[in-house]
């Protein structure tokens, strides 16, 4: 059994007649990333926030490495510095006043720290974060990435056992963001620390993380590791919320224990479907198919062969790197998919392509 | 072959001291669309102002179908209500007291066209840009994509011969984004209408165009189709502003017609044959080295006999969703590479980059890099 370095427990809270967050259970396990993931309302900062001590709770209990830190039942309320954790936010939250050393020495000043000792701390933490160098320059000469890395010096430099992370790279550009994902990944699994971490940025939930939460409406939607939820979303909500989906329309035909054949508009045949994702779903029933693009495969010569469908190529559009190319079905639904740089392909061109059978869901309509 | 339409040569404009515009010179033909693409402050927006009219040019003359409509030798301007195009703004510039048909009805009223004419024009338009039962809805009331459409609407209900886009997609939001350009895309080629577009999304110049112009600095670096752009860009520019890049340093060590080899400086010192040289290189010359990732393979070790080979080191492998992004290291130099989420790799491996002589690019280095 893992250790739980934070738990919570039904927590609520509402502000005015909003709900924000609605009876949310959640442990955190000993030197895993855990996200919260989820559009912008969806209550991701606030449960951080709760953590954190900066908002309190209307119903439920917080725990701490085991020790109660907050119970509503029992009014207890542990105040924010009091609790061992190691916060960065999206805004960075620097003393603009300070120099590099000076605002990473503040938590540890505020703890009332030997001086001696706080330098050596400071320039630990700074080495980490590969700002050794630069100490003694102030805060406003710094990039918006070295400002991050200053905020999570500060977040580490008093060896909490939990980093909260707040959207800490939205406001960093396309390019240094990338980078500072993978450096904090790094420097996470070197140190072993436990995190909490929030976005709306789906890649980075699933980059990051050991395991993800995803939140919709104040309450986790599912919670588990990036690849089963990106594989096996329990919702709707969670498969269209991770990665691109492409949604099409058809009746259940048949059934058993393995498989589900599906009948679509303008398929000569029935479409075969690996029985997993979908409880439920009874034959004579409407229903929706659920495919990712990259799991479609193309095949240029059209086929009829099992789990091909045919269609003509609407748009072909250079993205670069690849195509993406938009093809209607005979049966009228449109999906899309990409192709290789090379392979050009006219438009109006008819062709097939092959829904693999594990990697297609059904889901009631 | 499709007949010239618009030509722009030599156009200069200044602000103060500063060239916004410096000597650009392009081509549009009928029923093509043309991107001008490139970062913030290159000048992409002032030239698409200058053939709307809305600026002057300080030097230089434009023609549509073989009449001059601006040029500065010869004090001739055309002013924008003359010049039959139609455009579309970043921020919509929709009314807010009018509703769907009234704003997009509003150029032809200015233009006298009859009630009935109205009608029938606007219902079609509107019908064309996918708005055909919102036409009494106010335009407070429509969401992002619904504005910018009855702009769309508003500039091609007089049937212009041009359309003008300045960064027509950049206020939508990243889905709504997508399925526009989709749509913008059929659109234009349903109506067969000429296009000048305006971006810094190369994605979005990419997709929608015939002719791409990369500019920086007020400058063309290159025109030609998307395509080629991407796979023969003729600057360092171009490669680094289009799509991603692997750059690594080294010198160059070889040069002969076809092909030359590069020293690549890091933890095993080796050479790389490139295919294509950038013309100002010499044999000696500090070089950067641009290959695009997704031309690479990456295998588990050296393969016996092939040349290319960049042993690298795979610091970390991170789960997208539909790839792996692989951070690798070669010496001082780090860079990323998606892999299928199916490639069996692990965190720590030393692993081998197989570069094709076609994909690797060699550019001159300019001085004042950081090493």
């Amino acid at each position: 059994m893992e250790e739980v370095v934070l738990k919570l427990a039904a927590v609520t809270k509402a502000f005015g007649p909003l709900k924000a967050v609605r009876s949310l259970s959640l442990e955190v396990r000993k030197g895993e990333i855990a996200t919260l993931l989820g559009p912008s309302g969806c209550g991701k900062t606030t449960t951080l926030r709760l953590v954190a001590g900066l908002e309190e709770p209307d119903e439920g209990e917080i725990f701490e490495a085991g020790k109660l830190i907050v119970s509503v039942a029992q009014g207890l309320f542990t105040p924010p510095y009091k609790r061992n954790m190691g916060m960065v936010f999206q805004s960075y939250a620097l003393w603009p006043n300070m120099t590099v050393a000076q605002n990473v020495a503040f938590p540890l000043e505020l703890r009332g720290l030997a001086s001696k000792i706080i330098r050596e701390k400071v320039r630990g933490a700074l080495d980490l974060v590969n700002l050794g160098e630069l100490e003694q320059r102030p805060v406003p000469l710094l990039s918006g990435g070295q400002q991050q890395r200053v905020a999570l010096a500060r977040a580490l430099v008093y060896e909490p056992d939990l980093l909260l992370l707040d959207e800490p790279f939205s406001n960093l550009d396309a390019k240094l963001r990338e980078q500072m994902r993978v450096e904090v990944k790094l420097l996470q699994k070197k140190l072993g620390i436990s995190a909490l971490f929030v976005t709306h940025d789906q890649i980075e939930a699933m980059s990051l993380s050991d395991r993800v939460a995803v939140m919709h409406d104040g309450d986790i939607e599912q919670l588990g590791a990036p690849l089963e939820l990106y594989e096996r979303p329990r919702t709707p909500f969670v498969r269209d919320f991770l990665g691109k989906t492409i949604i099409l329309q058809g009746t259940v035909a048949a059934k058993d224990q393995e498989r589900i054949a599906v009948q679509m508009a303008g398929a000569p045949r029935h479409l075969s479907c690996l029985n997993h994702a979908s409880p439920g779903v009874a034959v004579g029933q409407k229903v929706c198919l659920a495919i990712r693009p990259e799991d479609i495969a193309a095949q240029l010569s059209p086929s009829d062969g099992e789990n091909a469908l045919r269609g003509s190529i609407e748009t072909c559009l250079f993205v670069g790197d690849h195509y993406e190319v938009h093809l209607r079905l005979d049966g009228g639904g449109l999906v899309f998919f990409y192709l290789p740089r090379g392979a050009d392909l006219e438009e109006g061109r008819v062709i097939s392509v092959k829904f693999p059978p594990e990697r297609v869901s059904v889901w009631p309509a | 072959m499709s007949r010239l339409f618009l030509q722009a040569r030599n156009l200069v404009k200044r602000f103060g001291p500063t060239a916004a515009v410096n000597n650009v010179s392009f081509e549009v033909k009928k029923g093509e669309v043309l991107t001008l693409l490139g970062p913030s402050g290159c000048g992409k927006t002032t030239t698409l102002r200058m053939v709307a009219g809305f600026e002057q040019p300080d030097e230089g003359e434009i023609e549509i179908e073989n009449t001059v409509i601006v040029s500065a030798a010869k004090r001739i301007f055309v002013p924008p209500e003359k010049r039959r195009m139609g455009m579309v703004f970043q921020s919509y510039a929709v009314w807010p007291h009018m509703t769907v048909f009234e704003n997009v009805a509003y150029p032809l009223k200015r233009r006298g066209v009859k009630k009935a004419a109205i009608q029938e024009k606007v219902s079609q338009v509107l019908e064309l840009v996918g708005l055909g039962k919102m036409e009494s809805r106010p335009a407070t009331l429509l969401s992002g994509g619904q504005q910018q459409r009855v702009a769309l609407a508003r500039a091609l209900v007089y049937s212009p011969q041009i359309l003008l886009l300045d960064e027509p997609l950049s206020n939508l939001d990243a889905k709504l984004r997508e399925q526009m350009r989709v749509e913008l895309k059929e659109l234009q080629k349903r109506l067969s209408i000429t296009v000048i577009f305006v971006t810094h999304d190369q994605i979005e110049a990419m997709t929608l165009s015939d002719q791409l112009a990369v500019m920086n600095l007020g400058e063309i670096h290159q025109i030609a189709p998307p395509r080629e752009i991407y796979e023969r860009p003729r600057t360092r520019f171009v490669q680094e502003f289009i799509g991603r890049v692997i750059w690594l340093e080294g010198r160059l060590a070889e040069l002969a017609p076809g092909g030359a080899s590069v020293e690549i400086a890091g933890d095993e010192p080796l050479s790389i044959f490139s295919r294509r040289i950038s013309e100002d290189v010499k044999k000696g010359d500090d070089v950067i080295v641009g290959i695009r990732p997704e031309s690479i393979t990456l295998a588990k070790e050296k393969i016996a006999g092939e040349s290319n080979q960049l042993p690298c080191l795979l610091e970390k492998r991170l789960f997208l969703g539909d790839r792996i992004e692989c951070h690798l290291r070669y010496g001082n130099a780090r860079f990323t590479l998606a892999t299928p989420i199916t490639e069996s790799f692990s965190n720590g491996q030393k692993v081998c980059l197989c570069l094709p002589p076609d994909s690797v690019f060699i550019w001159t280095k300019p001085t004042g890099l950081t090493e």
